[in-house]
């Protein structure tokens, strides 16, 4: 080529009229020569060149041609220049922004957005949504589309819930694969292992602690099978990747970021509970109805008091009314309070061409609603790349968590006195003046009030982690080629320990109780990559990754309770005052390692045609060694339609691209060691003929040796569009996916001697569409505003579940019921005690996950009605109305059906951002449609508890009471038991939809003067949770009972109130 | 692509290099080596008496220990609760105590905890080895575990085909595909109890010591089940001749304890009297039973008096025997004094006045905590499952049947410990000796497990003719002591209807996940 550059140099005066030639230069935006840059004739397909090494390039062009010459290269903007008055001319081509730099991460590599040929979608976070949030799942809420998350955002240490694209599985554990800067994070739903004694019921906390959402820089959701399959048996539930900040190689200059804020939160509403004078009516007519005299005097002389009958010490009342009126509380005011909480953090970065950093440090203080309930947090974290040489480049992160937290606020979960949230709700708004005498009225429960939990409980965790990761690349002399070593971990301490005092139900059972408990979780993975990442010419691009992981999983955790302390002074800082050794120390270890090779191979012909092909062969120990080992391919295509010259014709698209893809994933969610028999050392131990103690040895377990992987195919189908140069822009995806073999902890008759058991049985699918819109509305100098949305709909279906069919009562859809024959199972129940005895989620072939099963009801029975029996016992007015459903004059199990359904239609959010001068305002919303919430606390409060009958209930059951004067048809009467009702009815589901202002943020960028140290500052206020739109009458619609148990589905079961918080913030860069 | 491969693979030591990864990684050991035992734990004889002791523990967790007590009781028709507050409508005494238990939870966890006792059982039974004649110490360990399998097997399945009829017959562990066993008739259970209890005869041996049950435990569950059989031919052939044989072997084997009360404390445990015996502790953890059945205010820790003893039976045992019955203090308190304060609190009969349900009724005071001072939620007493003074009675019943003469040899012991001379049923013939031992067995063995099987043994109509008509008919007259009557409002009325009061139903759980069983 040169040569005939030369050529061209030497005979100039060759070149007659008729032909004219054009020389020049095309650089970067640098200045840097571009070599291979095009040189075309506009209009012409046969007249073009393209540069050599040096960027230089020759052109002849015909005469009376166009004086127009395209200059292109992959990756930059074209342009247009205009030869009719030169020969010669030098450019600098700038690089488009727009598509072509942005990088999106994947599993175990990056590839260029416009390569894409899966479904994933990305985060990209702006300063103050990471600062005023405390966790990573908050930042996914309603950002994402596919992804519903559900979380308490009362509670900062609460357990969440993370679903994409639906319930993969009938496992409770269906929480995506979280990987931060290539580290795997499986810890989501893991927590230490409650101890088990003592008749408590411990909350979960989130397992995500420590992965500071301030650091984070985007986050990329992948969601279809051909973006998780290279995840193999990882990836089933969906990969949330992390990416962490890092300091620009650009400035030499470091830059400082600090900020602090500050919030006050408190609840958004509360139940309607009677008041101390409707209590006490109500309490007085169920004495009477008992048999027993009154125990207060009602507004006696006009006081508006209630007075309390005194007792003698064996316990009768003596018909002496107290001299001081009783106390009369509103728990709910009285524990629920505002909490006060800061936050602050500082960051520093830079680099230079070398290398770059990212330093940053944090700390949280944050209270919850009720006194005592805090989490504090501090965080470090170091992120450093460093080009050793020309071939050798350093990665290095590093990042620590503290974190303390006490009384996570749901207390226990368990019902009755044991669970501070219910005993919030119910508990006894009169305080008798002679406080121990009205204690003794509850007799043998001997019930401790709601203060207890406060003063007397403690649950303390201490949370040590750190994250890290070292990577090392060489670049091969091969261009394009290179080879990652990488090693990540993550070690995780936890130490949990909580403490019942002599006032708690617990503690006063116990004589003190303490329950210590730890988790010691190291996981690792080595890796080692290949990568091969060029454009062959400007017809080929190859991004490819090999790879080899080793990814390790030591757990153990270890379980010790205590009790009948010699004192409770110290609280839980002295396991050595219990002298009863309740639960001696059980260290229950729970490894696993993965083998796996990798590949990923990324083709795109002519910027226009993509295909992507991934495999992974999977090795996992906790498989018996024929079934160890599993392939999980994928294929996925796009097209760039966009490209095209007969779409771009049409001067419609601004982008456009179609995507499909297939996939196989699998899944070994399951704890280890499950092929294996477990014979070992049982909870409890066993006595002695002289009162000390044996060891019993038993079997703990049924082991299944025929497990395996599910295995999760799935199938994507998308679109990505840009109108106006991009100012409306979005996504269509469709997708379908079946899970087969599902791994399942199965319910198994207690016959048999155990409860559960793993098992690989059933296929289920979930189909579904998502939708994503962001829209520039406005966009000039002064005023901006955009809006962006998503939306997705996702139908859960049970294909198979391997089991006869049995009998079951359905809808023939002509307003009648038929029994048909179809497999299916139910769950769990959700009390221990005596408010349901059976469970109210069934497992039906053809049906969604988890329907509601129970009993419909008509209102209550009216005087005159048609009585039958109910659950045995003949039906009277005032009663709830179960309907007979089969016709059979009686309403047993055999009457239960589909009463509603637990999973949404669709859940969506939006956001709105405005920006004028220097303010901008912002807001986002998320909501769930469609789904029916079991709010199963009714069985507590929702009517009159007559066996039960120092529990106070809702206003409503009291004042709408059924009574031969007020034939109420809404609440029952006072001669109503709904005690140990074998099916859930149908009158305590609700509409659990909801549309929520979950944050409202106001910003304002403070000027300040040029010659001022602090380079920017800005000050924010932000709402978050500030309303919802509901008809949900429980505390939250946001349910987060249950939310590990697979087989419970949407109960709300002392769920915690939500809060509403303010919070004020400060940011400054120096 | 060309260019790709011939670029990648001209570098040669890139393809040594993934060589190198494959064959490192191939040797990836992928075996899980967990922290627990395998199946020969049974073969070794130090860790087999570790799975002993694993089979008695599963009688001692709460589902099979408090729960059994508080549900036999419950379904006895002898007793009332102050569990979930002193009300005649509470959840417990409107379902399980008033002889209509439906679905209730204590009843499904009972069942629970009985097959988990059983699995264990099927688990030491497939995996001991045992001899013909054992000579070795190991050999007599290794028998004598295995023997302890089928006792507590076949007790656990006398038990639940006593309470719910017919029932799955587990005798192997649970499997994938193998989880669901459909229901076995009552004489199908009944041959395989006879059949345990027969080859744990053989193979207990003593070796494992004090606090252990021995052979003769096993020959006592066969009388009992040959008794069940012999008023009852649904069940399979058992004659009163087969319950008397399996008694002798018995008799003679232990003695009765001088004082009745000294069988209800902690300090006086594993006595001469003790046939089979479970072994509680305190630092073992393992009873809550002082906690859940101490009376109120009885002692200084937390505790709920949930066991009382309704009004009518406590009268009868009053009126047929006095209070001098030396089992009558040992049985009942009404009146004492609080742990807390030192003040008097007085119930039925101690206060006579009955002014409200709570005070209407006496406490059970066998498994109360003796110790007023206690403040831990566990304790030590132990739980006798069977005693000699109940097999004196049962052959005294057994020689009535027979005809044989023998049956005040055998009752006499027993009333003279009480104190009390002999009824004039007991010389008034066969019928009148049999209705008077079977009110003796609840007067002597009141609270502890076998009310509920005894009053239920000749059927329906005798449980409904002895126990529960006399006293419903009782509602209106006169008590004992004072001058109320038995009320509607503070005596509860049992349920009457066969279905409902013979058998418990089968657990909602156990339902909802077997297929085999409708």
């Amino acid at each position: 080529m040169k040569k005939i550059i030369l050529l061209f140099l030497i005979f100039p005066f060759l070149n007659f009229a008729q032909s004219k030639t054009i020389t020049g230069t095309v650089n970067d935006e640098n200045s840097m020569p571009l070599p291979g840059a095009t040189i075309q004739l506009d209009g012409s397909t046969t007249i073009g060149a393209i540069t050599d090494f040096d960027g230089n390039f020759s052109i002849t062009i015909p005469p009376d041609s166009s004086q127009i010459l395209i200059i292109s290269y992959i990756g930059y903007i074209n342009e247009k220049v205009d030869i009719s008055n030169q020969t010669t001319f030098e450019i600098n081509l700038s690089p488009d922004n727009e598509a072509l730099d942005e990088v999106i991460v994947v599993g175990y590599g990056t590839v260029l957005k416009r390569d894409l040929t899966g479904s994933v979608a990305s985060i990209k976070l702006e300063g103050e949504v990471t600062q005023t949030s405390t966790s990573v799942d908050q930042l996914m809420q309603g950002r994402a589309s596919g992804v519903q998350v559900t979380q308490n955002s009362s509670n900062p240490n609460s357990g969440i819930s993370v679903r994409i694209r639906g319930t993969n599985s009938l496992r409770g554990n269906n929480e995506p694969l979280y990987v931060i800067d290539g580290v795997i994070i499986a810890s989501a739903g893991e927590d230490v292992i409650p101890t088990g004694t003592g008749n408590t019921g411990q909350e979960a906390q989130s397992g995500l602690n420590g992965i500071n959402p301030r650091d984070i820089e985007r986050i990329e959701v992948l969601k279809d099978a051909s973006a998780t399959a290279i995840y193999g048996s990882r990836g089933a539930n969906g990969v949330v990747l992390i990416t962490t900040k890092s300091g620009s190689n650009n400035d030499g200059k470091g830059k400082i970021n600090v900020y602090l804020n500050r919030s006050f939160s408190e609840i958004t509403n509360k139940y309607d509970m009677l008041d101390g004078l409707g209590y006490a009516e109500y309490r007085n007519a169920l004495r009477l109805r008992s048999g027993n005299a009154p125990m207060y005097s009602i507004n006696p002389y006009g006081s508006g008091q209630v007075y309390q009958y005194l007792a003698d010490s064996n316990n009768d009342l003596t018909g002496v009314l107290d001299d001081t009126p009783s106390l009369i509380l509103d728990w709910q005011d009285e524990m629920y309070n505002i909490g006060v909480s800061s936050n602050l953090g500082a960051s520093f970065s830079g680099g230079d061409e070398k290398g770059n950093y990212y330093v940053s440090a944090g700390f949280n203080d944050i209270n919850g609603v009720i006194s005592g309930s805090n989490f504090k947090s501090t965080d470090l974290r170091i992120n450093l790349n460093y080009q050793l040489n020309d071939k050798l480049k350093i990665e290095g992160r590093i990042s620590t968590f503290f974190s303390t937290s006490d009384f996570a606020e749901g207390g226990d979960l368990i019902g009755g006195d044991q669970s501070f949230v219910q005993q919030v709700m119910n508990y006894n708004p009169i305080i008798g003046s002679n406080a121990s005498n009205a204690e003794e009225f509850y007799e043998d429960q001997a019930v401790s009030n709601p203060y207890s939990w406060i003063d007397d409980y403690s649950d303390d965790s201490k949370e040590n982690r750190i994250i890290a990761s070292l990577a090392l690349k060489y670049d091969f002399n091969v261009p394009g080629l290179q080879y990652e070593f990488k090693v990540g971990g993550n070690l995780r301490d936890k130490d949990r320990s909580r403490f019942f005092g002599l006032t708690t139900w617990q503690g006063k059972g116990a004589n003190g109780l303490l329950q210590k408990m730890q988790l010691n979780a190291l996981t690792y993975q080595v890796n080692n990559f290949l990568r091969y990442n060029r454009n062959i010419n400007r017809n080929h691009r190859v991004n490819a990754t090999l790879g080899v992981t080793y990814d390790v999983r030591d757990v153990e955790s270890n379980v010790y309770a205590v009790e009948d302390f010699i004192t409770a002074q110290l609280g839980n800082a002295q396991p050595f005052l219990g002298q009863t050794i309740s639960r001696p120390l059980l260290l229950r270890a729970s490894d696993q390692q993965l083998f796996s090779v990798l590949g990923r191979f990324n083709y795109t012909f002519k910027n226009k045609y993509v295909l992507t092909a991934s495999f992974r062969r999977d090795g996992v120990s906790k498989f018996s060694e024929d079934n160890r080992y599993g392939f999980f391919p994928s294929f996925a295509l796009a097209w760039r339609a966009g490209s095209e010259d007969f779409i771009q014709n049409l001067d419609l698209f601004s982008s456009l691209k179609i995507r499909a893809g297939w996939g196989q994933i699998g899944n070994h969610g399951i704890g280890p060691y499950g092929t294996l028999s477990n014979y070992g050392a049982s909870s409890s131990l066993y006595g002695d003929a002289a009162n000390g103690t044996t060891v019993p040895l038993v079997l703990n377990n049924i082991a299944n040796p025929n497990l395996t992987w599910e295995t999760t195919e799935q199938y994507n189908f998308g679109i990505d569009y840009g109108f106006k140069n991009g100012k409306i822009s979005g996504n269509i995806d469709v997708y379908d996916k079946t899970t087969k073999d599902l791994l399942q902890q199965s319910p198994i008759p207690t016959s048999s001697g155990f409860s559960t058991m793993l098992i690989n049985r059933g296929n289920m699918s979930n189909k579904g569409v998502e939708l994503g819109l962001d829209v520039i509305a406005v966009e000039t100098e002064d005023f901006n505003f955009s809006m962006g949305g998503n939306i997705s709909f996702n139908k859960t279906k049970i294909e198979n579940l391997g089991l006869t069919p049995g009998d079951v009562l359905l809808s023939d859809g002509k307003g009648g019921y038929e029994t048909v024959q179809r497999p299916s199972y139910l769950g769990n129940t959700f009390s221990r005690g005596n408010s349901v005895k059976g469970a109210a989620n069934i497992f039906m072939e053809g049906e969604e996950v988890g329907m509601f099963y129970g009993w419909k009801t008509d209102g209550i029975f009216q005087t005159g009605d048609q009585m039958y029996t109910i659950n045995g016992a003949m039906s009277k007015p005032g009663d709830i109305k179960v309907l007979d459903l089969n016709g059979d004059g009686k309403v047993d199990l055999d009457d239960q059906t589909i009463i509603g359904n637990p999973n949404p239609d669709f859940v969506y959010g939006f956001n709105l951002n405005m920006n004028y001068k220097k303010f901008t305002l912002k807001a986002l919303f998320n909501g769930v449609s469609g789904n029916d919430i079991a709010n199963v606390n009714m069985y507590r409060v929702g009517w009159i508890q007559n066996n039960s009958e120092y529990r106070n209930i809702m206003s409503d059951a009291w004042d709408n009471r059924w009574t031969t004067s007020n034939p109420s048809n809404t609440h029952p009467s006072i001669e109503y038991s709904s005690l140990n009702l074998p099916s859930l009815m149908d009158r305590v589901l609700e509409d659990g939809s909801y549309l929520r202002l979950n944050s409202l943020t106001l910003n304002y960028d403070i000027d300040l003067k040029s010659n001022n140290f602090i380079e920017s500052c800005n000050i924010y206020l932000q709402g978050r949770n500030l309303y919802t739109w509901t008809n949900y009458s429980g505390y939250d619609p946001e349910v987060t009972s249950f939310l590990y148990d697979g087989l419970i589905l949407g109960h709300d079961w002392n769920n915690k109130p939500n809060s509403r918080t303010f919070l004020v913030g400060l940011n400054f860069n120096f | 692509m060309k260019i790709i491969t011939k670029n990648l693979f001209k570098m040669k030591y890139i393809k040594y290099l993934f060589l190198i990864l494959f064959t490192v990684s191939c040797e990836v050991d992928l075996d899980e080596t967990p922290p627990f035992l395998d199946d020969t734990m049974y073969s070794d004889p130090q860790s087999a008496q570790g799975a002993r002791d694993g089979l008695y523990q599963a009688l001692t967790t709460y589902n099979t220990q408090e729960r059994r007590i508080f549900v036999v009781n419950g379904h006895s028709g002898l007793l009332v609760t102050g569990k979930g507050g002193n009300r005649l409508n509470s959840a417990d005494n409107s379902t399980l105590f008033k002889l209509d238990a439906g679905y209730h939870g204590d009843v499904s966890a009972l069942w629970g905890g009985l097959y988990q006792a059983i699995s264990r059982t099927n688990s030491a039974i497939i995996n001991t080895p045992t001899v013909t004649s054992p000579s070795t110490d190991d050999e007599k360990t290794l028998n004598d575990v295995a023997g302890h399998a089928y006792l507590v097997r076949a007790w656990s399945y006398f038990s639940l085909v006593r309470l719910w009829g017919e029932i799955p017959l587990w005798l192997e562990l649970p499997s994938s595909g193998n989880t669901s066993k459909a229901l076995s008739t009552q004489a199908e259970v009944y041959t395989q109890i006879v059949s345990d209890a027969k080859r744990a005869s053989e193979l207990l041996n003593g070796a494992a010591g004090t606090g252990y049950p021995r052979q003769y435990a096993a020959n006592m569950l066969l009388a009992k089940v040959y008794m069940t059989m012999a008023t009852n031919s649904n069940l399979g052939t058992g004659t009163w001749q087969m319950a008397y044989d399996e008694a002798k072997k018995v008799y003679g084997q232990y003695s009765l304890v001088a004082d009745y009360g000294s069988l209800f404390t902690s300090t006086t445990e594993n006595t001469s009297e003790s046939i089979f015996e479970l072994q509680i502790s305190e630092t073992a953890t393992n009873s809550q039973m002082g906690r859940n059945f101490s009376p109120w205010k009885w002692k200084k820790g937390f505790h709920f008096g949930w066991l009382r003893v309704n009004a009518f039976f406590h009268d009868y045992h009053a009126k047929t025997y006095g209070v001098e019955d030396k089992r009558y203090a040992s049985t009942y308190l009404s009146s004492y004094s609080r742990a807390d304060n030192g003040k008097p609190v007085k119930v039925y009969p101690g206060n006579p006045g009955r002014g409200r349900f709570a005070a209407s009724h006496p406490y059970l005071f066998k498994f109360a905590e003796k110790n007023t001072s206690h403040a831990a939620q566990f304790n030590s007493q132990n739980i006798i499952i069977y005693r000699y003074a109940d097999l004196l009675l049962m052959l005294a019943e057994i020689s009535n049947e027979l005809g044989n003469g023998e049956a005040m040899t055998y009752l006499q012991p027993v009333l003279d410990r009480a104190g009390v001379t002999a009824r004039p049923e007991y010389s008034e013939g066969q019928a009148a000796f049999r209705n008077a031992i079977m009110d003796e067995y609840k007067f002597e063995l009141l609270g502890e497990g076998e009310d509920a099987h005894n009053n239920r043994r000749r059927g329906y109509q005798y449980f409904l003719d002895h126990t529960i008509t006399p006293h419903n008919s009782s509602i209106g007259t006169k008590v004992w002591k004072g001058n109320k009557k038995y009320a509607a409002d503070r005596d509860m009325i049992y349920e009457t209807d066969e279905t409902k009061i013979m058998k418990l139903k089968i657990p909602i759980s156990e339902l909802n996940t077997n297929d085999l069983i409708d």
